[in-house]
Formats: structure tokens, sequence, C-alpha cells
């Protein structure tokens, strides 16, 4: 069937109902940021909020965290291994969730591309969290006062959670819709953007 | 400034950068810096990351049963999109600091292992050319090919690496530092103890 040549209006309206749910996807990390951002103000922070602060100035009272902020290299150092984490957790939820766009690995099925993105994400995950608790602990009291880091670990847990109970479910389900899997996608790319701006954020502020 | 001191090529070109409006703006700039910054790090999810899931097909430790075309074909173009914006973040970190930079052993040891990256994709696809077709749907591809990978994952975890130490200034000029270092980072004779 030969549709008839359309204007401009009708172009559009099509595209943006074709991408509803990626689009639905773009607000709702939206809507996430616009509900983060506010946190950056001279509002306490969570930590300060309940009280918490003596318990994580405790917590980096610890061997572990004295032993990496007496140190001159070690943070750093445990730093660059985090940066590791981050390309290969990084890389792998890239290359499943644009299988998930319809680009990239576009021909395979996404059970597929999950199967052999899973262990690598599970891999990043392990040593981001193995070198992260480390940097916190070096650095607990900072942290509780730090707007960044709350919306980083915020957006960590939201983060997993999303990606196991929703993401990878969808991934493996037969006969997905293609609507379904880009707002899935979205969502998925918002999230982990979120915790890696975030992170990184921790050292620009405060 | 010492007469006998003839400042090198580098240390010309980045003192004329330095001495920029913008390289001075860019530098101080208090959220322009941090949001360029910010890019060239995560972008190393993009770049780096989707890299090293073609790195690991080629190794045989993941998507044994796609062939190697089809990742260079569908995976690698996003890895390069991502070089690309690593190289125009870089390109203006490295304008809002120059001299400091060129002096900074840490961005050194990047740039001799930037330059091994690419002598290293260079043999990637001099070797792909050859014969490709006969290990293209290979779980494991040949010794040589996997190789090349691991020195792809090793180069690129050192450009990581370097990276990120360029921050601590442990070896900057101007500290008391060794005779290798001074030589290293090329620091001028007036401003070694």
């Amino acid at each position: 069937m030969n549709a008839p040549a359309a204007n401009w209006p009708e172009l559009v309206g099509r595209w943006i109902v074709g991408h509803r749910c990626a689009l639905g996807g773009v607000v709702l990390v939206a809507v996430l940021w616009w509900l983060l951002l506010p946190w950056k103000s001279n509002a306490a922070t969570w930590c300060e909020a309940l009280g918490w602060a003596d318990f994580y100035r405790e917590m980096g009272d610890g061997s572990i965290g004295r032993a990496i902020s007496e140190s001159l290299w070690l943070f750093p150092v445990i730093e660059v291994v985090h940066l590791f984490g981050l390309a290969v957790l990084g890389g792998s939820v890239i290359v499943m969730d644009l299988r998930l766009l319809g680009v990239g690995l576009k021909n395979a099925a996404p059970a597929k591309v999950l199967a052999n993105t899973r262990p690598w994400f599970f891999a990043g995950l392990v040593v981001m969290i193995a070198t992260g608790v480390p940097l916190f602990l070096s650095e607990t009291t900072k942290c509780c006062f730090n707007h960044s880091f709350e919306v980083k670990i915020t957006a960590l847990f939201l983060a997993i959670l999303y990606t196991l109970a929703v993401r990878n479910r969808v991934a493996v389900r037969e006969g997905a819709s293609t609507c379904v899997m880009q707002g899935v996608a979205v969502l998925s790319l918002g999230l982990w953007f979120t915790v890696a701006a975030a992170g990184r954020w921790i050292g620009f502020s405060g | 400034m010492d007469s006998r001191y003839e400042p090198s090529l580098v240390h010309s070109f980045t003192a004329w950068l330095d001495s920029h409006a913008w390289s001075t703006a860019l530098h101080e700039s208090l959220w322009v810096w941090p949001l360029v910054e910010s890019t060239h790090v995560l972008t190393v999810t993009l770049f780096v990351g989707v890299l090293v899931m073609v790195d690991l097909r080629l190794l045989g430790f993941a998507f044994r049963d796609t062939p190697v075309s089809v990742m260079t074909a569908r995976v690698l173009p996003w890895s390069i999109g991502g070089f690309c914006l690593m190289v125009v973040t870089g390109l203006l970190l490295f304008y809002a600091n120059p001299v400091h930079l060129a002096h900074n052993v840490w961005f050194r040891l990047k740039v001799i292992l930037l330059v091994m990256a690419a002598v290293n994709a260079w043999a990637f696809h001099r070797r792909v050319s050859r014969d490709r077709e006969r290990w293209d749907s290979q779980p494991r591809p040949p010794v040589s090919v996997r190789l090349v990978a691991a020195t792809s994952v090793s180069v690129w975890a050192g450009v990581i690496l370097a990276g990120r130490m360029i921050a601590y200034n442990w070896f900057e000029c101007g500290r008391d530092q060794s005779a290798f270092i001074i030589w290293a980072a090329g620091c001028a004779a007036d401003l070694t103890p």
C-alpha cells in the first residue's frame, strides 16, 4: 500500500507516535533530573537530616578509611580501578540498550545480546562497588554533606533494581514490542548516566 | 629567565596557546570546564567500554557466535563516535591549560600510549584486511588477533590510568624532583630548584 505523500506536521506527528515509548522515557528521565537537581541547593542532605553524620564519621574512622585518606597514592589508584569498572559496566549497558533501541546489534535477538553482556555488566558492577566502598570510606564526612553523593547512591539503587527487574526481563521476553524496548532502553541509559554524572560531580562539589 | 635557556618548540607553542583569552576563560570557568571534563570522563563508557566489548569478541570471551565483521560493522562505529567526542573534549581541556599539561609526565605518558594505541589499531586493520574471512565466525580468533585485542585493552587501560593521574601534582616541575622527572617533564632550567 502506498501512503500518500505527507506534509511535515503529519510526518512529525507520525514520528512522535512511533517513538512514544522512547519519548516517554526521555520525559521520565527529565522528571528524575528535575526532582534531583533542586537538591543541590542549601537544603540538608538526607544524611544530615536523619542525623547520620556521626555514624558516617565512625565508618570513616575504620582502618580501611584511614589507610586510604592517609595515603598519597591509594585513593588515586583505587579511583583508576573504579574507572576501569566504569568502562566495562558502561560498555555492557550501552551495547545492550543500543540493541533495545533498534540500532547496534539490531539483527541479533535481545536475549542473545543480554546473555553476552550480562557477565560483563556484573563484572563491572562488582569492580565498581568493590572500589567504590573504600573510596566512600576514605571521605565519609564529605559524602554525608554532599548532594551529588546522595543523588548518585539513590540513582544507583534505582538503576540496579530497574536493570534486573525490568530491563533484563524485557530483553529476554519473546515478542516485546519495539516501542516498549525503546522506552526501557532510554530509561536505562538515563538512570546509569545519572549515576555516572552525579558520581563525577562528587569531586566538584563540597 | 636564564639567558642561556632556549624554550623548546613545545613550550613556545603552549605558551602561545596559554596567552589566549579563551584559554584562560575556559580554565577559570565555573561551569564549562567541569562540564567538559565530566563529558570527557563519562565518554569513557561509550568509547573504551564499547571498544572493550568488541575486543572481548576478538579475545573469544563474549559474542562468540557473532561474526567479528558484525561487531566491527554494528558496534565499533559507536565506539568511534565516542572517540570523536573524546578528542573534542580532550583538545578543549588541553587548550584550557596547555603549558601545565605539556610539562606533566602523566600527560606525556598518555600521549605516548595514544600513539601506541594508534599503531595497534593500524596493526588490527592490516591483520583484518589480510584474511578475516578465514576466522570471522570462529568463536576464538587466531592468536595474533587476540594479541592485538589484548594490547588494545591494556593500552587503553593505561590511557585511563595516565589520564586520571594528570590531576595529581607529585611530579610537577618546580618541586624538588629527580633528574629523571626533570628530563621526562621537560622542566625549564629556570623552573628547577
